[in-house]
């Protein structure tokens, strides 16, 4: 893919003080047709995915859509400490680049989430009209998962040798009592920890379309159990999904992976389906 | 449902190392014996198996030997789904 197919643009959005650091792909030899605007993870995982996230709104941009990667308040290179974020703020950071992108005025508007961020998107497209289509990359089921995974950071030193001198249970206590938590760099605060541990797939119905990709260890695996059912329950409410498996590395939390181009190839089809 | 190929297969992902460093055998050593698997990839393989198996691991119920090979990790796994 040659980059100069798209031109890039940085700036920031701005709201209630807060300074939304953005990135702004737009196709060069076609008009754009479509919008995608990027919801991405949670810590790591965003700085892991960082690559393969830019691989594929290159890939986007090239072929017709505006794409708009941006940072959540506290992380990346928006304003503000991670400390402070919350929930809430994410999905007003999010209606604030769907704003933006939607001023741009091209075509259909697209989420694209990764892990949490498919969470975002679900929940942002529960009260609006104006997203077309939810494109999820491995949803996050629920929160809570995501929450408890982290804590596991200060407690797994102790499998590989180290006696454990506190456990998950002991931190979740601990941010129940209002303490925030250091973790792998990050400060995790109470009122982010526990508003994120609410939200769950299940409860949200999207506004909307949903093409769901799920990638998996297995050649020849297929859907999570987990998965099958938050889709089985969608479809009952009502929601139009399609969901398909993809073989590949979970990049998201892998250093270095390589682009995934059937992911890549499989996107672009779900975009351009009607 | 092949867990153990899954656990492999989890294995070899999170660690990012090539197929015929993680042999699709039980005996296959794995903490001690990989130099990438540390804390971090545990915490990885945990999550992949928690998420594909819907279960969820107490801190309590890891060890060392659970990750002592590929066999005791696929034991680990079907002794949380019952």
């Amino acid at each position: 893919m040659n980059p100069a197919k798209c031109s890039i643009k940085a700036d920031f959005l701005e709201l209630q003080g807060r300074k939304l650091f953005y990135l702004l792909l737009q196709p060069v030899f076609v008009r754009a047709h479509g919008s995608v605007l990027f919801l991405p993870p949670f810590a790591e995982e965003m700085h892991q995915s960082r690559h393969i996230i830019a691989a594929q709104a290159r890939e986007l941009a090239a072929l017709g859509y505006n794409v708009m990667l941006f940072d959540l308040t506290g992380c990346g290179d928006s304003s503000g400490d991670f400390a402070d974020a919350t929930w809430q703020m994410w999905l007003q950071d999010a209606a604030c680049a769907v704003h933006g992108l939607a001023n741009l005025g091209a075509g259909p508007l697209i989420l694209w989430g990764l892990r949490m961020g498919a969470l975002l998107a679900c929940d942002l497209s529960q009260d609006r009209l104006d997203v077309d289509k939810l494109i999820l990359w491995q949803p996050l089921l629920n929160g809570e998962q995501q929450v408890d995974q982290f804590l596991r950071l200060r407690t797994a030193i102790a499998v590989t040798g180290k006696p454990p001198t506190f456990d998950r249970k002991t931190l979740w206590n601990e941010l129940r009592s209002g303490r925030s938590l250091d973790i792998a760099g990050y400060t995790l605060s109470p009122a982010l920890a526990l508003q994120l541990a609410k939200a769950r797939l299940n409860d949200l119905k999207p506004g909307c379309p949903v093409h769901w990709l799920e990638i998996g260890a297995l050649p020849d695996g297929a859907l999570s159990v987990a998965s099958a059912n938050v889709l089985a329950h969608w479809r009952e409410q009502g929601t139009t999904v399609q969901a398909e498996y993809v073989y590949g590395e979970p990049f998201w939390r892998t250093i270095n992976a390589d682009v995934n181009p059937i992911l890549q190839r499989n996107t672009l089809d779900a975009l351009a389906r009607p | 449902m092949d867990i153990q190929a899954n656990v492999i297969a989890f294995l070899q992902s999170t660690l990012g190392v090539p197929i015929d460093v993680i042999k699709a055998h039980p005996d296959t050593q794995v903490l001690g014996a990989i130099p990438e698997m540390d804390s971090t990839s545990v915490v990885g393989i945990l999550a992949s198996l928690e998420e594909q198996y819907g279960i969820v691991v107490d801190d309590d119920e890891i060890d060392a030997d659970v990750f002592t090979t590929a066999g005791s990790l696929n034991a680990f796994v079907e002794s949380k789904l019952g």
